[in-house]
């Protein structure tokens, strides 16, 4: 795309060759944004499309000030997070097994994919991955995620503890480590 | 390594930096589909609104000049008063005593407007033999043959009662003896706005004014209206998957979900454009119900509730004490409730809410209204009208929920004056 910022300006005019190439430079980042807010590919199309309708409608109020990936990966992420609080689902409570790691290698993690991981985090409780997503991954802190996700910051804390834990033990068992120690916890 | 919390956390977030994946070519058909969509619903809404905008401007237009809604006619008497140049006004059942002159005035004069005025023409009513003198100095004399002068555009001297005619000013008329014709001729070359339009030369009391006040509006113009239906859906949503709802007791699987009757009460208001043409528009409730039922017999159910801004048209195939009407218009709905609760061996508990409703649905309808008036202001109708879902009730794109609705709307329409 050779001038991000006229293509932004015909989009906010409805300009539809203009939507059609800001589509094509950044669905591929915002689908890999939504795959991790999701828990399996349809529900990552559904948010990615909704994201994007968004993104086209509300392009007028981009001010040009921050990164205009950065607002879009915001708009993706905010369109999980609205799908999710609309669902509002009761998921099943699960037992958790709380263990202490042991050392990876760096060699062991490098062999692991984003894809590996990537199917780890979709399998986490959906309220987990959302913690998880926003704040190991998009930085945000407790207070901005309690915010968003309308709980309190306790919440959003112990979520993060349990998704880690989960984690954790998801890529040792996925990669061939034993648990060092293993205890059960009815949370 | 991973030996803290936080290291899993950068691991993570070093293989999601610039992690990137295709998606799907169908991704983007849906979302150029939708913008399409969006592109011709907002032309068509602006189309509308402008559509909107004049009808209403008009109407507004029409109402001011119409304030008081139906053929009003009102007649009052004018005494002219030659030694103080001015013009007094009488509001008098009977007419003015210089009248009684014209001995062959045909009846009572009350009587003659209201009746000659029902079919909007103006007769002579008020007799004066006198000629008159307008305010820009014209005198306006009888002339042979002359039954009467319409003076238009007079504003009277102490006359400060809003003008109701049809074209806000009054009409007024001099009869001048000698003639049974009872027609009308006009001056044209009087000006408005003159503070004294006109005096009488003659030194006794002579001209009798009369002032029409003429009103053209249509009787029985607006009304309102409010009625309840029952609804008959149609739209069985098969094979939902509610595996999530486990943890409550509800096996996981496939659900049959049926819809379930419901109702929708409203109430409109109606404006009568032409003689078999009603606009109405109004606010009503609508209520969705829908249970399902797994292998063990336990249920689901789910409750939707609605606000909608319905916009009707009815033109009248039959005008009679019993009226028949063809009913057409649609409606914007606004999802306000939303909640599923489940019922496990009798025991009910809350689940939330249905996930991905949309906020705002359109429907149309189509539907005969047969009206019987009980009294001259009032009207009891029933409606049989199907209506259909415009959009999806769902705003996931793998779920085209359209239902189809059957209403029998029963109702009482208060008709204004």
């Amino acid at each position: 795309m050779t001038n991000l910022e006229e293509t932004i300006r015909k989009c906010a005019s409805g300009d539809r060759k203009a939507q059609a190439a800001i589509y094509s430079h950044f669905s591929s980042k915002m689908y890999g944004v939504c795959l991790r807010y999701s828990k399996d590919a349809g529900e990552a199309e559904d948010n990615l499309h909704d994201g994007f309708i968004r993104v086209f409608t509300k392009i007028s109020q981009f001010g040009f000030k921050g990164s205009f990936e950065g607002w879009m990966r915001r708009i993706m992420a905010n369109t999980s997070l609205e799908k999710f609080r609309k669902n509002n689902v009761l998921y099943p409570v699960e037992d958790m097994l709380i263990f202490e790691s042991i050392p990876y290698s760096e060699e062991t993690i490098s062999s692991i994919s984003a894809d590996d991981l990537l199917k780890i985090i979709q399998e986490l409780p959906p309220r987990y991955r959302m913690v998880f997503n926003l704040y190991a991954i998009e930085g945000y802190s407790h207070q901005e995620i309690a915010k968003l996700m309308e709980i309190n910051e306790g919440t959003s804390k112990s979520n993060l503890s349990r998704a880690r834990v989960i984690l954790q033990k998801k890529v040792m068992e996925n990669f061939g480590l034993e648990e060092n120690r293993v205890t059960t916890q009815l949370c | 390594m991973l030996s803290e919390n936080n290291e899993i956390d950068q691991l993570f977030s070093r293989k999601f930096e610039h992690f990137e994946k295709t998606p799907p070519a169908f991704v983007w058909e849906r979302i150029n589909k939708r913008l399409n969509y969006r592109s011709r619903f907002l032309t068509g809404l602006k189309a509308v609104s402008i559509a909107a905008t004049i009808v209403m401007a008009a109407l507004a237009g029409w109402w001011v000049n119409n304030p008081s809604g139906k053929p009003d006619i009102r007649v009052k008497q004018a005494a002219v008063q030659t030694d103080k140049n001015t013009v007094k006004e009488q509001v008098a059942n009977n007419m003015h005593p210089a009248v009684s002159d014209y001995k062959s005035a045909p009846e009572n004069p009350s009587k003659v407007n209201k009746k000659q005025t029902n079919k909007m023409t103006l007769q002579p009513v008020i007799v004066a033999n006198t000629p008159v003198i307008a305010g820009n100095g014209q005198i306006i004399s009888p002339k042979s043959g002359d039954q009467a002068v319409t003076v238009p555009d007079i504003e009277k001297p102490g006359y400060s009662e809003p003008d109701h005619t049809g074209t806000g000013k009054p009409i007024v008329q001099f009869v001048f003896p000698g003639n049974t014709d009872h027609g009308t001729s006009s001056v044209t070359d009087i000006k408005a706005g003159v503070s004294c339009p006109f005096k009488t030369i003659s030194p006794d009391v002579a001209a009798g004014v009369t002032v029409f006040h003429r009103n053209q509006k249509r009787n029985k113009t607006w009304s309102l209206k409010a009625e309840f239906a029952p609804v008959l859906s149609n739209r069985p949503q098969n094979n939902v998957q509610i595996s999530e709802l486990n943890s409550s007791g509800f096996k996981s699987g496939n659900v049959k979900v049926n819809s379930e009757n419901s109702f929708t009460a409203e109430i409109l208001a109606g404006y009568k454009v032409s003689k078999r043409i009603l606009v109405k528009s109004g606010v009503a409730y609508r209520n969705i119900r829908q249970t399902g039922q797994n292998n063990d017999d336990n249920y689901l159910n789910r409750r939707f509730e609605y606000v909608e801004v319905p916009v009707q048209a009815s033109c009248k195939l039959a005008e009679s004490r019993l009226g028949i009407s063809i009913v057409g218009g649609f409606s914007a709905a606004y999802l306000i409730g939303n909640r599923e609760v489940i019922s496990v061996n009798n025991e009910q508990t809350s689940r939330g809410k249905t996930a991905g409703m949309q906020s705002l649905t359109y429907s149309g309808l189509l539907g005969l209204e047969i009206g019987y008036d009980i009294t001259k202001h009032l009207t009891i109708t029933v409606e049989p009208r199907l209506r259909h879902d415009l959009n999806s009730l769902s705003a996931f794109n793998s779920v085209n929920y359209k239902a189809d609705h059957l209403e029998i709307a029963t109702g009482l329409t208060y008709c204004f004056d």
